[in-house]
Formats: structure tokens, C-alpha cells, sequence
């Protein structure tokens, strides 16, 4: 057998394992997961895969029992809950602030720079008007109401990013009690209403009674 | 006026009867690469509508909303960083369409990689043979990445497709006045969506300038090419110009001070008051970081996406994703072929003094961990040089294209494997070139030998 058809053989089939894999991977995970990269294929073979889609219709249908959920502010970084739920979103990269503020100070906005609340002012939805335009439309200065979140839905991950990565890094460590809603550091204002953890990863969706 | 009628109908009769039996034509010579296209298609087609159903890709809903406001007239709420409104008009116009935005993402991205697929095949043809070019269309089929945007709602599909579109025309080996004109609507089209096919044109622009310089006659190739170019582009020029004051939106120092891997404190906090100014700022803000870093880029993170230099990660476009540095060695096997290097001792010697220069380059200027990727592609460029009309023109323009993008690119750290498509063509295609044609050369080489070898023994 010619040596560049065994060859070209194995590039193909390793790229569609991979590409099989990556795929599997984007839209379902396991439901325990470990370190080991294969543990989706684990999980494939034993039938226990669990869509990755799953917690967000939920979390959707969770926010929809809310009769004025349109009027309502929703703090995360996904744009996919408002975009359901006709609400409106606080972007986050969750990373904003002072790595000593308090979660209240956090969901204030109070030690956020100028330059968070702008990108977040950007990726806010509603939309508010463009840095480039300050001066035909004078109200661009919108971005610096500070509005409270009735909402905060909090995803993380425990994948390591490419080490190689150069996003810049802002300190989360503030944020990271938001993790566990049994942690007692987690203010009263807070009102856990979803939990979900499982692949590398979990999502929390709080209640928030500031005004409480 | 009966006779006009008969004389139209027979000409749209006999038109449809051409273009039919064109159609059969073209589907009798092209078989494989159409199976491999209709594989392609169905198989995403599947992924995408019965198993991705919710919409949680926060860029297309971005860019579906940001047309939608576009489209009511609300251009000052609509503040896209760093991408033209072609995109989010598409999007938002496809999605009120059919009712639903999600569907609508779903279907460009799916189309769009189906059509990368199919051209690969056409542009390797250009190239080199149809082997080749078919081996080159499946290592497109099976990447994973092109799959991941095949159904992933973003805005990185359609500008491939309409980039890899002009790439068919510019590879072309006789090339029409109206190829020409094509290569600059398609890097248009494409430029409304992405502003990275300014970089395809410029490499063009400089290919037919040094290499075509022979054909042209006053520049006539290049203008052919920019006019339909600033053409196809002009409405959305006008746009930026009247809504915010300026031509085109790079949104670079938001970049620099979103990616640069090496920042200060100083840097960073004075970049942000310069954030909405353009590069030449940013550059004399701190020149030396600003070089650091983007050599860093150039010779270290883009080319990292390419053949990723450690194990341990996902985001390659090699076309052996499992160890993806071992994707470079048949790119660079092609490219020794296509060159055609015999390892004489002129070679050897041009070799080993390139290695030694730039290792000792590096170590007076810059760190082997950054840089080590110059050991290699110095002494290839300089092989490339020395062997430079060995080398087709219209493959000579797609690694023009290649150099030109990433010196370019290099401003920023790109962050996705994916947005190195537009140069990646080459890369499989040399590989599937060393695949077809190189390894049995080498296998008949060495049999060659071993029979030299053997006959020397008896005597």
C-alpha cells in the first residue's frame, strides 16, 4: 500500500475525531466531569451526555414566570437572556472593579473605571449612543446612569485559557463567592434561584433586593 | 413583432439549453469535489438544526441588534467595535425576513462555510492538480474550525466565503479584465463585513506590481482591481464618513489595550484616554512596548494559531489537530518541493548561514522563547528568494498574501484561530502537495539511491 495514502488516511481521520470531538463538546458536556479531555467521550459512550443548552432554556424559562421581566435589568455577560426575555441587560465581564469592593459596591458599579463602564455602557442593551458621536448627540453620557440589576446570572468556568492567551487579566477575585450560593459571605440582598454546576464548570442566577 | 418574439424566445431557449448543458458539464468534471461539498453541507446542516437550539452566541445577537437599530434609523445607539455595518445589515435584514434571527445566522453561517468548502477545491485547481486540489478541499471539510463556524452564529463566515470567492479569480492563470473587477467586488462585499480583506487586496496590489508587472500596462490591473473595490465599498465609506466622521472604524487602540499581552499601569491608564485615536498614538505612547509586543504577535501568537506550539491547547488550524505542530511539516515539505531545492552545497550553505545569523539575531535582540519561529521561516524566505521563479505566480501571490496579512495583522493578537482563514488556504494546500506529489518523489528517490547504492556494491 502506497505510504502517502496511509499517511493522508491518518490526517483525515485524526481531524474527524477532532472535529467530532469539538463539536460534541460545543453543544453537550458531562455530566461529572474530569481533568481528562476524554471524559466526553467517557460520557458519550456511557450515554450520559448533557446539553450544554440545557441550563440556559431553563434559566430562560425561569425568568419568563417574571410578569414584568421586560422592565426588568439583568447583570451578565451573555446577551442571550435578554435577547428571550425581551429584557434588559447590564454587560459584565465580571472582572470590573476593585479586587477589594464588596459584591454590593460590584453590582454598584462603585470603584468601576472609567473605561468599564464604557465597555459595559457599549455592550449594554439596551444600546446607549456611540463614544464617536459625543458630539452630535450630547446624551452619549447615558453610560454613567448607574443602574441596579434585578438579576445577576453568573457562569464560570474551571478550564484553564490557552497559557498562551494575551487577554489582558482583571482580578475576579472579588466576584468569586458568587460561585457557591451557600457561601456565607454572599450578602442578604442576594437570592439564589439557580444552581447549576456539572462539566467544567456551573452557572448561578441571583435574585437581587437591593432596595430590601 | 412576432418575429422579435420568436427570435427572443429562441435565443432564451437556446441560452437555457447552453447553460444547461454547462451545468451537466461542470457536474460530470466535478463530482468528487460536489460529494465532498454535499457531505460537508449535511452533516453541519444536522449539527446545527437538531442540536444547536438556543441562541447563545452573544456576537450574533449583537451584531442582529445592532442592524436591527441600524435599520430603524437609530445609527447613533449603534456602536460596533472594529467591524464595518455590512454584517449587521445582513443579519438583521435576513433575520426580520424570516421572522426569526436565529434561523437567519444559522443559514448564512451554514452557507458560507459550504461555499468555503466548494472554492478550496476551484483555488487549489488553480494551483496545482486536481488531486491536489481535491485532497486540499477535504482537509477544508473535515477542519474543525470551519466546522465550528459552520454553526456558530458570528460574523466570520460570510466574509471568508466572499475572500476565498476572490481568491478563485485571483489565482487564476490567465487572468480577464473581468477577473480582475471580480477580485474587487468580492474583497468589497467582503470589506462590508470585515475589514480584513483590505489586507488580501493590498498583498494583490503588491503581487501584480512586482510579479504581473509585465502584463500590465500603466498600472491598468490595479486600477481595474481598486475601482470596482472603492466602488462596492463607497456606500459603506459614506456611512462612516457622515455618522462618524471618519472613513473606516478600525477601533485599533480599543484593541491594543483589550489584547496586547505585554502592558504597564502607565501604559495602560494613559491608553485609555486615547482609546477612540488611532495607531499612531498608541505607537508613541510607549514605542518600545508597542514593538515588543507586536513582534510578539508576529513571530509568536498569530503564527501560534496556526501550528500551535504547545500540546495542551484547542484553537489551531492545523491539519493535524491532535499534535498540530506536526502540521508544519508537510506545509513546509510543499513548499521544499514546490521550490524545487536540491540540498547542494550552495543550499546547505545558504541554510546553515541564515540559521546561525538569525540565532544569533536573536539571541542580541530578542528572546529564543518569543522568536524561535524566525529560525525557521528566515531560511525558507531566503530559499523561497533563491528559487523565487521556480515557484508558480499564482501560488507565489498566495504566500505574498500570507506574509502581507500577518505583518499586518501582527498589530493585533488575533484572538481566534479562525480569523487567520483568509491566508490559510496555503497551508493545506502545500501540505496536500508534499502528500500527492512530494512523498513518492522522496520514496522514488530513495529507491534510486538504494538501486545506486546496490549497483556500486556489485561492481
Amino acid at each position: 500500500m502506497k505510504l502517502n495514502l496511509i499517511i493522508i488516511s491518518l490526517f483525515l481521520l485524526v481531524s474527524i475525531g477532532f472535529t467530532f470531538m469539538l463539536t460534541l463538546g460545543t453543544f453537550y458536556q458531562s455530566e461529572n466531569s474530569t481533568d481528562s479531555k476524554f471524559d466526553i467521550l467517557d460520557s458519550l459512550l456511557a450515554g450520559e451526555l448533557k446539553n450544554s443548552e440545557e441550563d440556559v432554556r431553563k434559566i430562560i424559562q425561569l425568568l419568563k414566570q417574571d410578569e414584568n421581566i421586560e422592565d426588568k435589568f439583568i447583570m451578565t455577560s451573555s446577551k442571550t437572556y435578554p435577547y428571550y426575555t425581551n429584557s434588559k441587560l447590564i454587560y459584565t465581564q465580571f472582572t470590573e472593579g476593585s479586587p477589594d469592593d464588596t459584591i454590593e459596591d460590584f453590582i454598584t458599579k462603585k470603584n468601576w473605571s472609567d473605561y468599564e463602564l464604557r465597555f459595559s455602557a457599549h455592550n449594554s442593551i439596551p444600546f446607549v449612543p456611540k463614544a464617536g458621536m459625543q458630539k452630535m448627540w450630547p446624551f452619549y453620557n447615558n453610560m454613567d446612569v448607574i443602574q441596579t440589576p434585578d438579576y445577576i446570572i453568573y457562569s464560570y468556568s474551571n478550564i484553564i485559557d490557552d497559557p498562551n492567551t494575551t487577554w489582558y487579566k482583571d482580578d475576579d477575585s472579588h466576584i468569586i463567592i458568587l460561585q457557591n450560593p451557600e457561601n456565607p459571605d454572599i450578602p442578604k440582598f442576594l437570592n439564589s434561584i439557580f444552581l447549576s454546576t456539572g462539566g467544567n464548570g456551573g452557572i448561578v442566577v441571583y435574585e437581587v433586593n437591593l432596595q430590601d | 413583432m412576432m418575429i422579435i418574439t420568436v427570435l427572443i424566445y429562441s435565443i432564451l431557449v437556446l441560452n437555457m439549453q447552453n447553460l444547461k448543458m454547462s451545468i451537466i458539464q461542470f457536474k460530470n468534471e466535478n463530482k468528487l469535489p460536489i460529494i465532498v461539498t454535499a457531505i460537508f453541507f449535511f452533516t453541519f446542516f444536522y449539527v446545527s438544526f437538531f442540536h444547536h437550539l438556543t441562541f447563545t452566541e452573544s456576537d450574533g445577537i449583537f451584531y442582529y441588534l445592532a442592524g436591527k437599530q441600524l435599520i430603524s434609523g437609530n445609527v447613533e445607539y449603534t456602536s460596533i467595535v472594529g467591524a464595518p455595518i455590512g454584517g449587521p445589515l445582513v443579519h438583521a435584514s435576513f433575520g426580520d425576513l424570516l421572522g426569526d434571527p436565529f434561523l437567519a445566522g444559522k443559514i448564512i453561517s451554514l452557507l458560507s462555510c459550504t461555499g468555503v468548502v466548494f472554492t478550496s477545491f476551484f483555488i487549489t485547481k488553480n494551483l496545482f492538480s486536481k488531486k491536489v486540489a481535491i485532497l486540499t478541499q477535504l482537509f477544508f471539510a473535515v477542519n474543525p474550525k470551519i466546522a465550528h463556524l459552520s454553526i456558530m452564529v458570528l460574523n466570520e463566515a460570510a466574509p471568508i466565503f466572499f475572500i476565498f470567492i476572490s481568491l478563485y479569480f485571483a489565482t487564476k492563470k490567465q487572468k480577464s479584465i473581468t477577473a480582475f473587477v471580480l477580485v474587487g467586488i468580492f474583497l468589497g462585499i467582503a470589506f462590508c463585513f470585515r475589514y480584513q480583506s483590505l489586507l488580501i487586496l493590498i498583498a494583490f496590489l503588491i503581487y501584480l506590481l512586482i510579479f504581473e508587472r509585465t502584463r500590465i500596462f500603466g498600472l491598468r490591473n490595479c486600477c481595474v482591481t481598486i475601482l470596482p473595490f472603492l466602488a462596492t465599498i463607497s456606500p459603506l465609506m459614506i456611512y462612516n464618513y457622515l455618522f462618524l466622521e471618519k472613513f473606516v472604524t478600525f477601533s485599533t487602540n480599543f484593541y491594543f489595550l483589550d489584547s496586547f499581552k505585554f502592558q504597564t499601569e502607565i501604559w495602560r491608564h494613559n491608553m485609555v484616554n486615547i482609546v477612540d485615536e488611532g495607531i499612531v498614538s498608541a505607537f508613541y505612547l510607549d514605542p518600545f512596548l508597542f514593538l515588543k509586543n507586536y513582534f510578539y504577535n508576529l513571530l509568536f501568537h498569530n503564527p501560534d494559531h496556526l501550528f500551535k506550539f504547545s500540546i495542551d491547547v484547542y484553537d489551531t488550524l492545523s491539519i493535524f489537530p491532535l499534535l498540530p505542530l506536526l502540521g508544519i511539516i508537510p506545509a513546509i515539505g510543499g513548499f521544499l518541493y514546490i521550490t524545487k531545492i536540491n540540498l547542494n552545497k550552495k543550499h546547505l550553505s545558504i541554510l546553515l548561514f541564515t540559521f546561525f545569523t538569525t540565532f544569533l539575531l536573536i539571541g542580541l535582540f530578542g528572546t529564543l522563547e518569543h522568536h524561535f519561529l524566525l529560525l525557521t521561516i528566515v531560511p525558507l524566505v531566503v530559499i523561497g528568494i533563491t528559487n523565487i521563479h521556480r515557484i508558480p505566480n499564482n501560488v507565489l501571490f498566495l504566500i505574498i498574501s500570507c506574509i502581507i496579512f500577518l505583518i499586518f495583522i501582527s498589530l493585533l493578537p488575533v484572538y481566534r484561530a479562525f480569523h487567520l482563514f483568509p491566508i490559510w488556504l496555503i497551508f493545506p494546500a502545500l501540505s496536500s502537495l508534499f502528500f500527492i506529489e512530494g512523498i513518492p518523489a522522496i520514496q522514488a528517490k530513495i529507491r534510486q539511491l538504494r538501486h545506486f547504492g546496490g549497483s556500486s556494491n556489485e561492481t
